[in-house]
């Protein structure tokens, strides 16, 4: 994609300076679509979901009427596309091109065959989709699977920590926004998925709106998302986080965003908002410790 | 093109490409974007350079469409078919709104392409990849 954006500047600096360089029909000029998100990736992800499906059907090998293998590609230069289970592949010629993978092994060619009944004999293996990379081929990682990932909830803290807080007084909230690293896995390929906070929704429990922040908060004094309890009570505090997700195969370098986001809910034990009352005494409470306050 | 098969998408993919040059030299869309996905880069691409050649009143002649090869599969049956093409595009001219020669491009351009063509109910060009070759 990057390689064929250069191309479209450059073409529309060449028509500035020169008549003949560059006319507006041209397949070459136009924008196509972003590597990921490609004919050719998308082709072989469809391919890999049929593959999949039908290995999770497992129909009755005797009687079934489709089956998929994976095998090598022919040459290609010449006749139809054919793999070595249809026959010999020493007469096809010209070079197949496997793809690099990030160091990842590359999947094999798909192939299916037909038949219109089980006492009929099999068709020849047809092509479905050529060499292809895991971490194209894969489907996405979808977040429904995202979700149900074990995200562990950040840990919710507030300010002061003693179980009470004052009424109209500030509380302070804050939590830890480190991402977190999980595996699991795609289809039997191992993926990493790295889960960000991004967002925080403060449920306060004492009936007011929710506070939603981009900040995870800060302890004091660098606070900067507190609350403050307008009348005593006992108020139990909950943290929503929203969490961006993205994947990538297990030994590869590139992370793929999953479209959509998780979250994750964390309470605090209940912190009672208590009222504090000034008194003018006239000892303090070394010297009379029964007095009121002491 | 009423064929649900590989060779129904085969017909999609031609008659698609062919109505390139058209669009250019017509600004007329409707069967272009009838047969393009929404989510269609290369498709909107088109629809978004032919809308601003025609809407300041110039046009494009040329791009003629030779097909040299075309292979089609199904990859899931009544779904999703792959096309595979190499193909010629012949030269074209761009005039403006008073007939003037804007841009020409005067040798034709070799390009495979890949596409992915789905049906839900109609056809549609899922997404178009262009690579531009230095031999025929």
């Amino acid at each position: 994609m990057g390689r064929r954006v250069a191309a479209v500047v450059l073409t529309f600096l060449f028509a500035g300076t020169t008549s003949t360089a560059y006319a507006a029909s041209d397949f070459g000029g136009e924008v196509d679509a972003a590597a990921d998100h490609d004919a050719v990736t998308m082709n072989a992800r469809e391919a890999f979901s049929a593959e999949r499906a039908w290995q999770a059907a497992a129909a009755d090998p005797a009687v079934r009427l489709t089956e998929y293998q994976r095998a090598d590609l022919c040459g290609v230069a010449s006749a139809d596309l054919s793999t070595a289970a249809n026959g010999d592949c020493a007469s096809n010629a010209g070079a197949v091109q496997v793809p690099a993978c990030e160091g990842q092994v590359p999947v094999l060619p798909l192939w299916r065959r037909d038949r219109v009944a089980a006492t009929v004999a099999w068709g020849a293996w047809r092509f479905v989709t050529g060499w292809s990379c895991p971490q194209d081929a894969l489907p996405a990682f979808m977040v429904e699977d995202f979700r149900r990932l074990p995200l562990a909830p950040p840990v919710l803290r507030i300010q002061p920590d003693t179980g009470q807080v004052l009424v109209n007084l500030a509380t302070i909230t804050m939590t830890d926004p480190t991402p977190q690293l999980l595996v699991t896995a795609l289809l039997g390929y191992p993926l990493e998925v790295k889960a960000t906070p991004t967002l925080y929704s403060w449920d306060f429990g004492d009936g007011t709106d929710s506070l939603v922040t981009t900040s995870p908060g800060h302890p004091w004094p660098d606070q900067d998302v507190a609350h403050t309890y307008r009348a005593p009570g006992t108020y139990q505090i909950t943290l929503t986080a929203t969490w961006a997700g993205a994947y990538r195969l297990a030994g590869t370098t590139t992370w793929t965003p999953i479209t959509g986001t998780a979250a994750t809910q964390a309470t605090h034990v209940p912190v009672t908002a208590i009222e504090l009352h000034s008194h003018l005494v006239a000892d303090d409470c070394t010297t009379n410790h029964n007095r009121a306050g002491c | 093109m009423d064929q649900v098969s590989a060779a129904g998408a085969e017909a999609v993919a031609t008659y698609f490409l062919q109505l390139y040059p058209y669009v250019y030299a017509t600004g007329d869309l409707i069967e272009w974007k009838a047969l393009s996905h929404v989510e269609c880069v290369f498709c909107k691409s088109v629809i978004d350079n032919v809308g601003a050649l025609h809407a300041k009143g110039g046009s494009d002649q040329g791009s003629e469409i030779t097909f040299r090869s075309i292979q089609s599969r199904e990859i899931t049956a009544g779904y999703w078919y792959a096309v595979e093409t190499a193909l010629t595009e012949g030269p074209s001219v761009e005039r403006d709104a008073a007939g003037q020669i804007v841009s020409e491009r005067k040798a034709p351009k070799n390009f495979n392409m890949t596409l992915a063509i789905t049906f839900v109910g109609k056809w549609a060009i899922r997404e178009l990849d262009v690579v531009e070759t230095t031999t025929g």
